[in-house]
């Protein structure tokens, strides 16, 4: 670590581009990194071999100006990733106000407060944590399970239940609920196809979800936002928010036990994360909710993150590996030094401040932009850019185009076009876009419990 | 008083179209809805509007506040059937098309950063193989042409065994897993699905000489013979022709627990795959029945100990003497000083898995105890010392037969 500025250069780097990159409805961070890394595969000096952990430096700043800077899209321009799909009503409620600068900078202070968690909660990760796995660790099958359970029996009738026939009474009530059971039947048995016998091409396994979860949550969003005809009114930028001490701590508390059960848990994302600890700690203000989920998606995604450089000595197995992101850089580097643990969280904490700055900055040209151009024609825009992004990876892993390379891309779009129905169902049928989460889910679960060859083998995919 | 349009009314915009409904908390019991977040009716599509009570309805097709059937335009219907039908035929199509697709074959050689959790075939040789019975774990290294491969499953030993395809080594294979690559842990194929490991054929062994072994015979199947040099010790024996050495890897996790005595000056012929490492060639059986004894005419030299020099050392030598001096270690064994008459050498070291097993290894501490020793020439700290090895190699000649 000799070369900090190097490595704090890039985070910096990683900051600012992630600042600026998602704003854009629909990009995320692990799609991104897949480009990098491909990218990087042909020009080596994009990071310096014997500096593995600027690399790491980059997309930490990255990952944390995500978790800030995806309010803007998730606010303003309908576009929720899988950890998102939970503010957006509440938010939508801030921007139909004209208070979407309010709502925005409520949840970027509720990032603030998740990387404060973060800070104190830092000791846990060295001394609890590795304890509570090896308790955890080989229940983790069924503890998914109740997850699972959880998912589906907490979600509740929406219809009126009103109808002349006793079926169209049921008809009515269930309806929904059907639906959301039916998505994460679809889902899981698409996470099984993808888990078992994917179409994406060997040489972009590492990016193998990435059609998966750009249908189910990017395009699928955009294009709701797209047959959307709902105009966004003028919106107010303000000089405070609405919040009081007592009100910032009772968001703060879901928000951090949603978030470390989403980066803890294998396959649970901040979405679910949220909706357990939402649940349990019962609290109905939208100030509360919506800044809870700024703390969440944090806690979520710089955690998760953050797990992977808990130095593998303070674990019996190793270390802990969570998240995409983790999985994407694993084969790379694995930081096993403290220094390195303590260097990323400054860099945690830098990049928690920028992004901040950033998030007012940019919510303020955006709620320009909107005010002139419909957002319906800026989610044109990203849905292009998001299509020619996975069809050109196999082209950006390969290094060049030819026949194949786009053969493969062909393939690509097809799983991303099945996923994109998928991830509208619960859009057009009123039930929870969490359900969509059953593709990777249901299959960790099952994998875990032993039962995956078996059940692979039932479906003719063994 | 005049009734209110329902463009006119303020509505709950809970659910705005496009917009993720459905979810909680926001989904509030319609009479506690909140009034005060309403906007104008004109700022939404006529289409998003119930027509009977004039609140938004977004793409329901039946007023969730009225409970009047709504006409939706087209696009919304046909977005909708698009949602289910294309989820259907797509997933249907997928699964059809993943059952009847057979994972990339890939070259072990090609595979990098980007391969990883990517679902491939493999086919190889087994080179090594570590079976687990107690925790069923089973670990096979596979080598192709360009390279090698460790594969393994922490849980699939059963259902190897009872579908009777655990390889052994020397076999080729073809196995579909998925590649795990990990800065710690290198790259790895998973092996959880037993039945996609194919045994494709034992390839017969190629007859060669321990000196003649080249790059080429790398992870190939080949039969050797020589003199047993050490005895096992560690899971490794070493064999020689007396010009070079060759290890032969004798895991009990490979071939199980009947591993053949082999002791200093037994001639044996082994079949294995050889490998190449640190210590140069390593030979590796796949069972018992590949190491065969084998009638050699190398014998071991008995040596006067003034003759044993630098230039002796790794030659397996016999010598014979009185001991004068035994060193003992903390941790059980020594090592012990003979004489010749002609000269003095160590004879060890003499580990206490070693000494434990000599007969009457208490007559070893006693000064004057006759003794001889088969072993390899090598040098500690400046001194000769000959390694015998194993117990068997060190035999006490009584005092009534030196008298």
């Amino acid at each position: 670590m000799e070369n900090w500025i190097i490595i704090l250069l890039y985070a910096l780097a990683g900051t600012l581009l992630g600042g600026f990159l998602f704003v854009i409805p629909s990009i995320h961070f692990l799609n991104f990194s897949g480009v990098v890394i491909a990218l990087w595969g042909h020009y080596h000096g994009l990071f310096p071999l014997d500096q593995p952990l600027t690399l790491f430096a980059f997309f930490m700043g990255m990952v944390v100006s995500f978790g800030i800077m995806n309010t803007i899209p998730s606010m303003f321009l309908g576009a929720p990733d899988e950890s998102a799909v939970f503010v957006v009503l509440p938010g939508a409620k801030y921007m139909l106000q004209g208070k979407g600068y309010e709502g925005a900078m409520l949840t970027g202070l509720g990032g603030l407060l998740g990387i404060f968690f973060l800070a104190i909660f830092t000791p846990f990760f060295f001394f609890g944590l590795p304890k509570l796995h090896v308790i955890l660790g080989p229940h983790m099958h069924w503890i998914l399970a109740l997850i699972i359970v959880y998912m589906l029996m907490s979600e509740w009738p929406k219809g009126t239940g009103k109808g002349d026939t006793w079926w169209e009474k049921f008809k009515g009530a269930w309806a929904n609920l059907f639906a959301g059971i039916v998505t994460f039947a679809l889902s899981a048995f698409m996470g099984f196809i993808i888990f078992n016998r994917t179409m994406v091409p060997v040489k972009m396994g590492f990016q193998g979800l990435l059609p998966v979860f750009v249908g189910l949550f990017a395009v699928s969003s955009l294009i709701s936002a797209i047959l959307s005809k709902q105009k966004i009114p003028k919106q107010h930028v303000g000089n405070d928010i609405d919040l009081d001490y007592k009100t910032m701590w009772k968001g703060w508390m879901p928000g951090c036990i949603g978030g470390t059960l989403a980066a803890y848990l294998p396959g649970v994302t901040g979405g679910i994360g949220g909706l357990i600890a939402g649940h349990a700690c019962a609290q109905r203000d939208d100030r509360i909710f919506v800044m809870s989920q700024g703390v969440s998606k944090v806690v979520y995604y710089t955690g998760q993150f953050l797990l992977f450089f808990i130095p593998p000595y303070f674990f019996l197995s190793g270390g802990l590996k969570r998240g995409g992101m983790a999985i994407n850089l694993s084969p790379f580097y694995k930081p096993v030094l403290l220094q390195e643990y303590f260097f990323i969280f400054g860099i945690v904490i830098m990049a928690g401040c920028i992004s901040f700055l950033l998030l007012s900055f940019n919510s303020k040209w955006i709620i320009k932009v909107i005010a002139k151009v419909p957002y319906q024609q800026l989610s044109y825009a990203s849905l292009a850019i998001v299509i020619v992004m996975v069809f050109f990876m196999p082209a950006m892993i390969e290094g060049a185009i030819n026949g194949s390379v786009l053969l493969s891309g062909l393939q690509v779009i097809g799983v991303m076009c099945v996923s994109t129905c998928l991830g509208l169902i619960p859009i057009f049928y009123h039930c929870r876009r969490s359900n969509c989460m059953a593709v990777i889910i249901v299959p960790i679960c099952i994998s875990m419990s032993g039962y995956g060859p078996g059940l692979a083998q039932l479906l003719g995919l063994g | 008083m005049a009734e209110e349009r329902p463009d006119q009314r303020s509505f709950k915009a809970e659910k705005p179209f496009g917009a993720n409904s459905g979810l909680e908390p926001p989904d509030k019991p319609i009479d506690d809805a909140d009034d005060s977040v309403g906007i104008n009716a004109s700022d939404l599509s006529e289409e998003t509007l119930c027509p009977s009570c004039g609140r938004f309805v977004g793409a329901y097709e039946k007023c969730p506040y009225c409970g009047a059937a709504l006409k939706k335009r087209m696009s919304l219907l046909i977005w909708k059937r698009i949602a289910v039908g294309g989820t259907i035929l797509g997933l249907l199509v997928m699964w059809f098309a993943a059952t009847q697709m057979t994972p990339e074959l890939v070259q072990i050689g090609e595979i990098q950063e980007t391969y990883n959790n990517a679902q491939v075939t493999i086919r190889g040789t087994v080179v090594d193989r570590r079976l687990d019975p107690n925790r069923g774990s089973i670990s096979l290294t596979i080598a192709d042409d360009s390279g090698a491969i460790g594969a393994r499953s922490f849980s699939a030993l059963p259902e190897f065994k009872k579908l009777g395809n655990i390889p052994r080594v020397g076999d080729k294979i073809e196995t579909v897993g998925t590649i795990q690559i990990d800065a710690v842990y290198g790259t790895s194929l998973n092996l959880d699905l037993p039945h996609r490991l194919k045994i494709q054929e034992t390839p017969e062994p190629t007859e060669t000489d321990i000196s003649r072994l080249r790059e080429a015979d790398v992870y190939n199947r080949v039969t050797v013979t020589g003199m047993v040099k050490h005895p096992v010790r560690f899971g490794k024996a070493v064999i020689t022709d007396k010009v070079n050495d060759l290890v032969v890897a004798l895991d009990p996790r490979n071939i199980g627990e009947e591993i053949p005595d082999l002791n200093t000056g037994d001639g044996v012929e082994i079949t294995g795959v050889i490998i190449s490492g640190v210590e140069g060639y390593t030979i590796i059986p796949a069972g018992p029945d590949d190491i065969r004894p084998y009638d050699v005419t190398v014998t071991i030299p008995k040596m006067a100990i003034k003759d044993l020099t630098m230039a002796n050392l790794g030659d397996l030598v016999e010598v014979e003497g009185t001991v004068q001096t035994f060193t003992a270690f903390k941790s059980g064994g020594g090592s012990a000083t003979i004489s010749d008459g002609t000269g003095r050498i160590i004879v060890g070291p003499l580990f206490a898995s070693i000494f434990d097993n000599i007969p009457d290894n208490h007559k070893l501490k006693a000064r004057g105890t006759r003794i001889r020793v088969k072993g390899t020439v090598a040098q500690f700290r400046g001194e000769l010392q000959v390694g015998p090895g194993s117990a068997e190699n060190v035999t006490i000649i009584t005092p009534e037969k030196q008298q």
